[in-house]
């Protein structure tokens, strides 16, 4: 392979790069309308719903509760039917969940009877991978996420921050393409949030998914997200959206400091607006 | 003040771990039982109810001169046999059926009316109705084992799957598991205390069944042996006997008990 064809040939990727992030749909959410019913009649969680996610995208969403965010999400990821419309992945239908759609839940939802590494280990061993084979990205899960010593502990004996850790590291051993995130700190206490805040910052350089984060905090949305869906309730809608400069300078700070940023700041007031105005 | 007992009566796992009483308060507590009947049988007269001595004594002849054809451990292995029979079977039939009770709605749906109904049933009204199919012996007895076990292992098991937090089938599914896997590797093994309380329940459920069985159509075991001491006037036969089933199934929940914190390491570190 000579210089030249090789430049081209990294020049040409670079372009097909560049072009993908810049049309590449990953996620569509195409008219995703939810109905409940209840004894009082039927209540409309969400009304008719368009998203586009582009591939690598980090897409925040954030409202207040009962705005229809989780049930939205739930509905991307395939764990809930949508009483109307579809979700594509990559351009076709996608229907069954697994775990090309990964979800990270804010009850953690690890199971009891498995230790650490058995919970990071599971997606894996369903997929069909070998005992001997799981060692190694278990393992890398287990350093990446400062869990090291634990790796025989059941959840139980694990405190809320590292739970949610191993929520996190079960979803990630599958590389998803695709990662769906329902308030993963919301049932965290607010130094463990702000100190997993910062981890997932980083996280997200370190891998390629495309993510979808439900948050109900304003700045834990600005922070995180390129992009930042603001819905509001009754029923549920997408009412505003943001843009974020991923290279803005406050983006690589650790999040107190970003929060003292002017432009951060005015972020979150303009949203805090909204929400208020509902 | 009240004293711990080791028989489970709810369904509810949670507190199931911590029934055991501390060496001390067992003998204070067995101690304060023997001076109570001591003192009784002064008031009442040793005909109606012998000394503790007396019944000692009995006990230790019974246990080497047989009576009604075995010896008193005899007679405790022929009841356990018979116990362990309908017991084991009680555990094949009805840890499967509560998880397909608990686990697949239609199921449930489809047999839970017949359940309800047989359920209360009586084991001690099957007793007739089994001397007349089967015969009296081995096989009846074990039927009404049977009868008494099988009701709590279904419902705990049920009840178990049923509790388990909806969100870990969900994880399991999103992580790519199929239903199959999902029953076998999560909904079971996270609904197993509630599996064991059923368990532990059918244990006492069983071996009182066992008795009765035999007390009514019986041709050995405990229950036969204390029908023999009735008929024949003998009350320390009948109370040697009623101790040897008091302390047949204290043995069988511990040895239950120390089964299920092996079969649930992540229960232990709670």
């Amino acid at each position: 392979m000579t210089n030249a064809s090789g430049s081209a040939r990294e020049t040409l990727r670079k372009q097909e790069k560049d072009v993908s992030t810049m049309t590449e749909i990953k996620l569509s959410i195409r008219g995703v309308r939810k109905t409940f019913h209840t004894a009082r009649g039927d209540v409309e969680a969400l009304a008719a719903t368009d998203l586009n996610v582009a591939e690598g995208e980090f897409v925040t969403i954030v409202g207040p509760s009962g705005c229809g965010k989780s049930t939205l999400l739930m509905i991307a990821s395939g764990l809930e039917d949508p009483t109307n419309g579809d979700i594509y992945v990559d351009g076709s239908r996608a229907d069954k969940p697994g775990p090309d759609r990964s979800v990270v839940f804010q009850q953690f939802a690890l199971f009891p009877n498995m230790t650490v590494e058995q919970n990071i280990g599971f997606g894996l061993k369903v997929r069909g991978v070998q005992k001997t084979d799981r060692v190694a990205p278990v393992r890398e899960q287990i350093a990446n996420m400062k869990l090291g010593g634990f790796e025989k502990a059941y959840p139980s004996e694990l405190s809320g921050g590292m739970q949610q850790r191993v929520a996190i590291a079960r979803a990630l051993v599958l590389e998803p393409p695709l990662l769906f995130m329902d308030e993963p700190f919301g049932a965290l206490d607010a130094q463990t949030r702000t100190r997993m805040q910062d981890e997932m910052a980083k996280l997200r350089s370190r891998i390629s998914s495309t993510i979808l984060f439900v948050t109900h905090s304003v700045e834990e949305a600005v922070y995180l997200g390129d992009r930042i869906i603001v819905m509001s309730a009754r029923p549920g809608r997408i009412a505003h959206e943001y843009r974020v400069d991923r290279n803005s300078p406050w983006k690589s700070l650790a999040i107190e400091s970003a929060m003292s940023d002017p432009e951060f700041n005015s972020l979150r007031e303009q949203i805090w607006q909204h929400l208020h105005a509902n | 003040m009240t004293m711990s007992i080791t028989v489970p009566t709810s369904a509810r796992p949670s507190r199931t771990t911590k029934t055991t009483v501390s060496p001390p308060w067992v003998v204070t507590s067995l101690a304060l039982f023997v001076v109570i009947w001591f003192v009784a049988s002064l008031i009442v007269g040793p005909a109606l109810l012998p000394t503790p001595l007396t019944v000692a004594q009995t006990f230790i002849s019974l246990c080497v001169e047989p009576l009604a054809g075995l010896t008193l451990p005899g007679h405790v292995a022929s009841s356990l046999t018979r116990w362990g029979t309908g017991f084991l079977i009680a555990v094949l039939v009805g840890v499967p059926v509560g998880i397909a009770f608990g686990a697949f709605t239609y199921v449930r749906e489809a047999f839970t009316p017949v359940f309800e109904f047989l359920r209360y049933i009586p084991p001690f009204a099957w007793i007739p109705l089994a001397i007349l199919w089967m015969g009296a012996g081995q096989t009846s007895a074990s039927f009404i084992v049977f009868i008494a076990a099988v009701p709590p292992i279904i419902i705990s098991t049920q009840v178990g799957i049923v509790n388990v937090d909806h969100r870990l089938p969900r994880a399991a599914t999103n992580l790519g598991s199929g239903r199959a896997r999902t029953v076998t590797e999560i909904l079971v093994p996270v609904a197993m205390p509630s599996i064991f309380t059923g368990i532990r329940v059918a244990v006492s459920n069983g071996w009182m069944a066992v008795v009765a069985a035999e007390m009514i159509g019986g041709t050995q075991g405990v229950g036969f042996l204390i029908i023999q001491g009735q008929e024949s006037g003998d009350v320390s036969v009948v109370i040697s006997g009623m101790i040897a089933i008091g302390a047949t199934g204290a043995v069988i929940d511990w040895i239950v008990n120390i089964l299920s914190r092996q079969v649930m390491p992540w229960r232990r570190s709670k």
